[in-house]
């Protein structure tokens, strides 16, 4: 997986599909970049364990996430989908929960790490979860929503009402 | 939790003159955003919609080819992850397991997930009943369990359910005021509600999309995120599913997202779409997987394609009846067309007696089914079971009686015409109460039979279409019941079409009924009396072709025949041979004889609308206007072209309320097309349409595709 080539032509892609979803992405140029953006948008933004560990320099300007809900989580993606635009999650349970419940999901994501098809972000979810990160790994296209009442589209019944995917040039680790 | 009996749910869903409109507006919808999904996939992907089907086929066959060892192998990975499986049988071990889960874990608050299995084992009143609390989490699912009702729909459970409605439970659960057309306030206050219930449960159920049997994980797929919320915030989860839930592989499961997703609500993807691979840490997951009537169904060879079920409702979104009355009436537990079918394995036959009988055999259900899943011949099969055990309306048996007899149903037929005294011969007289909407077709006084019966009719040897790719050839006409004895005019163009197109034709003696409207009844055993003798009839003419300007015969001889008579091999043979050289009328001309266009002629207004089964079942319904086109017509297009008329055999005389409902919808395309002409292809739907279009004083003449061809060529 994670093809060198042709990452820029997937992420346009990914960026494609995942706007239609209605989740918002941005890049960042470096690890830097993407804290002071974080830092500009939600100072209040607290960051998963998985995502404090793979972005030291973010992880020095916010908090971690604990059990409580908090309305701003950034959290690490695993890997982005070209075809669908979705990002793969890979947090252990309480961190999972806290992005579930989370107003406003940031979703940092390593520049190399895109798939191209839903097929190959299954094997690697199951990958995942073989290696013992999250028992429950998961992809996320786009915010939550329901069309349950008179089929009338509805951003954020249960899970983050937004959706941010942050793509960040960083080394990789 | 006791499901009110069918008739009674009828009456209801009749008396709700909203619910039509709403499911009309959300059929419609799901249409363009399901076909511009598919569009996309194939796009973007070279993927179509078959191939993708093909292989997610493929993928439940090899399950269900052995499905113990499927099982075994899932059940073993499962156990090697952690989960523990616990295989059940029936309804009542499933809530005993479940309830035991609960009580030993000292549960009190039990947060759900959407769940059809949860449903179809009732499993909440059970829990309720023991005490302990239940809150379904899915938005749908929390309506429908305010309201004390049953999903009416597999994806979209509240569907049934208007704003105003949503609004009023809501107020009567939290005692504040709440929007009554705010779906965005309605839809954050179940947000706050909701949140306690996940903050606060000790336990968790969901529902599994597909068990994935190489590695033992569930795969789940929602929009919503309370799945994940109930699997992820408890430390004790609960997921439940039936063992045709099983796929192979991973691959195997990507193809199901690929078509859930776009089937379901035409999303490409929806928005999480988990893996769950054992308990979390300081977690239990526990697997219940339950058979319940599963295991007959695949012992039932026929019945077996449908445990391929992904639950995508698609069959209920293209439904014309659930259009009409909605998944309360058009179903039980499980709706749509696959409701019809498995009611009977989860819940009994009873359960399934009212629902099955008003499937039109449109077959639009299996055009979209993303699972190849053959619903109309499996809803066929459960209504002769009702039949077989119950036996027929009276009426039915009353007209089959006379029917089956081809002497007794001519002389009946020639009296009734000339009878002025008789029903049947009121020309254009309405019909009393709920059959009002449609004026009563007329018998004719001399039927097509006298003209052309045992006779052979020499090719035009001029004319334009003359040399066209039938001419030399010979064929047998088959004339049907309907046009036969109400409409011989059609008889008489369709006869004039094939020898304009240079065919010789004979109408072979000793033809009488197909036994389609037998069969269609339920009433196998007349079906198959009624096959036998037309193979015999039309297996004795020498001819290269049978055709016959119906196209619901032509396709119960071209695909029904084989099937009804699989337990006589003999007879199988027979069928096949006979299905090999029938075409309906437009086949035949378009492919076989294959005319020269003409010169386009101003005339009337025409719009061409197909017999649903034309276009669903022998894809052809795009010849109609092809045909009309070369004859020298330019048709408007009718929207809903394909879409069924309504008259679906005996189920307009048995549900007048739903056939006027569906016909409605057709009248008022034809309306809004200001043709006036309405063309298409089968006798049987065009008496049915011409009577409702006269009973809603609709000025539009309805004829018989053969009959504008007829007049154009004689021009």
């Amino acid at each position: 997986m994670l093809g060198v080539s042709s990452d820029i032509d997937l992420w346009t892609t990914f960026t494609a599909k995942a706007e239609l979803l209605g989740a918002a992405v941005v890049r960042a140029h470096s690890e830097e970049a993407a804290a002071h953006l974080l830092h500009e948008a939600t100072p209040r933004l607290v960051l998963t364990g998985s995502a404090a560990a793979r972005f030291p320099s973010i992880a020095a300007q916010f908090a971690r996430a604990g059990g409580d809900a908090a309305p701003e989580v950034a959290a690490l993606a695993e890997f982005g989908v070209a075809e669908t635009g979705s990002l793969a999650l890979n947090e252990p349970r309480v961190d999972r929960g806290a992005c579930f419940l989370a107003d406003r999901l940031w979703l940092l994501v390593p520049h190399e790490r895109i798939v191209a098809t839903i097929d190959e972000a299954l094997l690697q979810l199951a990958d995942l979860a073989r290696a013992g990160g999250s028992k429950h790994p998961l992809l996320m296209s786009g915010p939550s929503r329901t069309a349950d009442i008179e089929r009338v589209l509805t951003i954020g019944v249960h899970g983050p009402r937004s959706l941010v995917a942050v793509i960040v040039n960083s080394p990789v680790r | 939790l006791s499901i009110r009996p069918f008739a009674e749910r009828y009456r209801q869903a009749l008396a709700d003159s909203r619910l039509p409109r709403n499911l009309l507006a959300f059929q419609r919808a799901w249409r363009l955003t399901r076909d511009a999904a598919f569009q996309r996939l194939r796009s973007e992907t070279g993927t179509s919609f078959d191939a993708a089907r093909t292989h997610l086929v493929a993928a439940k066959d090899v399950v269900l080819a052995d499905p113990v060892a499927a099982r075994r192998a899932f059940v073993a990975a499962a156990r090697s992850n952690g989960t523990q499986v616990h295989e059940v049988e029936t309804a009542e071990e499933a809530r005993t397991t479940i309830l035991d889960l609960l009580r030993s874990n000292g549960v009190q608050l039990l947060a759900k997930g959407k769940s059809m299995v949860a449903e179809e084992i009732f499993l909440n009143e059970h829990l309720e009943g023991a005490g302990i609390r239940v809150v379904e989490t899915d938005l749908g699912e929390w309506i429908i369990q305010l309201a004390h009702e049953t999903p009416s729909h597999m994806v979209m459970p509240a569907i049934h359910k208007s704003r105003q409605q949503v609004a009023s439970l809501f107020e009567s659960q939290t005692g504040q005021p709440v929007p009554r057309d705010d779906v965005q306030a309605q839809v954050t206050l179940a947000r706050a509600e909701l949140r306690r219930a996940f903050l606060s449960a000790e336990a968790g159920m969901i529902g599994a999309n597909a068990l994935i049997a190489e590695s033992g994980s569930v795969l789940l797929i929602t929009n919503e995120g309370n799945g994940d919320l109930v699997s992820t915030l408890p430390r004790l989860l609960i997921v439940i599913a039936g063992w045709e839930k099983l796929v192979p592989t991973h691959a195997d499961a990507a193809a199901q997202v690929r078509l859930l997703a776009r089937s379901g609500t035409g999303q490409e993807i929806t928005t999480y779409t988990t893996l769950i691979n054992g308990p979390e840490p300081d977690c239990q997951l526990h697997l219940v997987l339950v058979d319940n009537g599963r295991t007959a169904m695949w012992r039932d060879p026929a019945a077996r394609a449908a445990l391929r079920c992904i639950r995508c409702a698609a069959c209920a979104d293209v439904c014309p009846p659930y259009q009409v009355v909605g998944g309360h009436v058009f179903g039980y537990v499980y709706s749509g067309a696959i409701g019809l079918v498995n009611t009977a394995f989860h819940h009994g036959l009873d359960a399934d007696a009212g629902p099955q009988s008003l499937c039109v055999s449109c077959n639009a259900c299996a055009v979209v089914c993303p699972v190849s899943i053959p619903l109309p011949e499996l809803i066929l099969d459960v209504r002769a079971r009702v039949v077989e055990e119950r036996g027929l309306p009276w009426y039915k048996r009353a007209a089959f009686a006379v029917w089956s007899e081809p002497r007794r149903f001519d002389i009946l037929t020639r009296i009734a015409a000339r009878t002025p005294g008789l029903l049947l011969s009121r020309a254009h007289r309405l019909l009393p109460g709920p059959w009002s909407w449609r004026a009563l077709p007329a018998l004719a006084k001399r039927p097509a039979r006298d003209a052309c019966l045992g006779r052979t009719f020499e090719p035009d040897s001029h004319g334009p279409w003359a040399r066209s790719g039938a001419r030399g050839l010979t064929v047998a006409y088959f004339l049907q019941c309907v046009a036969d004895r109400c409409a011989p005019e059609q008889v008489d163009a369709a006869l004039r079409v094939l020898r304009a197109c240079g065919a010789h034709v004979l109408v072979p003696e000793g033809q009488h009924c197909c036994g389609l409207p037998m069969l269609d009844a339920g009433d196998l055993a007349t079906a198959r009396l009624l096959a036998k003798q037309t193979i015999e009839a039309l297996e004795a003419s020498a001819a290269d072709y049978v055709v016959t300007g119906a196209a619901s015969c032509a396709i119960a001889i071209m695909h029904d025949y084989a099937r009804l008579l699989q337990s006589e091999p003999s007879w199988v043979a027979r069928a096949e041979r006979l299905a090999a050289r029938t075409l309906d009328l437009l086949s035949f001309v378009a492919r076989v004889a294959d005319p020269p266009a003409l010169d386009r002629v101003d005339g009337p207004a025409v719009t061409y609308h197909s017999f649903c089964q034309s276009t669903n079942v022998l894809d052809v319904g795009a010849l109609g206007p092809e045909l009309l086109r070369r004859a020298g017509v330019d048709p408007v297009a009718l929207p809903e072209w394909d879409v069924c008329c309504g008259f679906g055999g005996g189920s307009s005389i048995d549900h007048p309320e739903v056939a006027r409902g569906i016909v409605q919808r057709k009248l008022d395309n034809v309306r809004g097309t200001g043709a006036s002409i309405l063309a298409t292809d089968n006798p049987g739907c065009i008496l049915h349409l011409r009577g409702a279009a006269q009973a809603a004083g609709l000025d539009v003449q309805v004829r018989h595709i053969a009959e504008v061809l007829a007049q154009c060529l004689s021009r």
